[in-house]
């Protein structure tokens, strides 16, 4: 997200425009790590975010005439993304949480310390899988946007004040839930 | 639990690695579209020069319609009426379908 990244997209997308097809393979290179995350926030299940993700990058293909340039190619291209995935999980709810496969891969140098706060972590985001939706994907993007509210509310075309009350809200039911005991072991994500 | 501890959970989460022929697939995809879409143009020209047509026309009945002051002549025929009726339903149809369709193309 940084200005020769915003150099290259411009550019690259100036190219496509002009009918080379092969420029929006810069796009993919630089944008499939951070989309495909998004969408496994969204989803949890590996397989499918790469589904959704190369469904935003069609879209992205389809309508890149639709980017003004007033803002950053990155602003677009998430707050798209983030349509894409909306809807597709409307139409085709998941079958079920699979957390485990979110594991950190790393050599953890204090295994006890790093299985605790996987532990926490999974229960949160457990936690985060059976919200409502409105306050799941509150959650999912500011988080993903390094907690930048203008960019998170952005992408899910609605005020910052919405955003910043849902997150209110998502984090005190959070805080409600975690303080009663433990959850149910993989729910499925709510609605 | 505190804050800080859901906020380090949420934030700290764990990145997921794109498949090694992830590009290749959304590339293929891409370039299936490209094709497609090159394959099958709209008809800029001939929307074109349909519209142009259909001004000339209309153009024509009005100026003939207002043509001085022949008794006979004072009204436009019906025949006339008519077809500048028929001419601007069909102009109008054309245009909302061509604007369908390309609603449509785009959102499949």
């Amino acid at each position: 997200m940084n200005a020769p990244r915003e150099d290259q997209d411009r550019a690259d997308v100036e190219r496509v425009l002009a009918g080379d097809t092969e420029a929006f393979a810069g796009i993919v290179d630089r944008w499939q790590g951070p989309l495909v995350n998004l969408a496994y926030r969204f989803c949890r299940d590996r397989r499918r975010a790469e589904e959704m993700s190369q469904e935003a990058f069609l879209r992205t293909f389809r309508f890149l005439d639709r980017w003004r340039g007033d803002a950053a190619f990155s602003t677009w291209l998430f707050a798209l993304a983030t349509n894409v995935y909306r809807s597709q999980l409307r139409r085709h709810r998941p079958e079920e949480v699979a957390l485990d496969e979110a594991r950190d891969p790393g050599d953890p140098s204090n295994p006890e310390e790093d299985a605790a706060r996987d532990e926490t972590a999974r229960t949160v985001r457990r936690l985060v899988a059976a919200l409502p939706r409105k306050y799941r994907e509150a959650l999912t993007l500011y988080y993903f946007m390094d907690m930048d509210i203008a960019a998170a509310a952005g992408c899910l075309g609605i005020p910052q004040g919405t955003l910043k009350a849902r997150l209110h809200r998502a984090r005190s039911r959070l805080r409600d839930r975690l303080d009663s005991g433990p959850p149910e072991p993989a729910p499925e994500i709510a609605r | 639990m505190n804050q800080d501890a859901i906020d380090r959970a949420l934030r700290d989460e764990p990145e997921v690695t794109p498949s090694r022929d992830f590009s290749h697939r959304v590339m293929r995809t891409v370039r299936t579209e490209a094709a497609n879409r090159k394959a099958m143009p709209f008809p800029w020209q001939l929307l074109g020069g349909g519209l142009a047509l259909s001004a000339g026309l209309t153009l024509f009945g009005v100026l003939s319609g207002a043509a001085p002051p022949d008794a006979a002549l004072a009204e436009p025929p019906a025949y006339l009426t008519a077809s500048l009726a028929w001419l601007s339903a069909t102009l109008a149809g054309s245009l909302a379908l061509a604007w369908w369709s390309m609603r449509f193309a785009g959102r499949s």
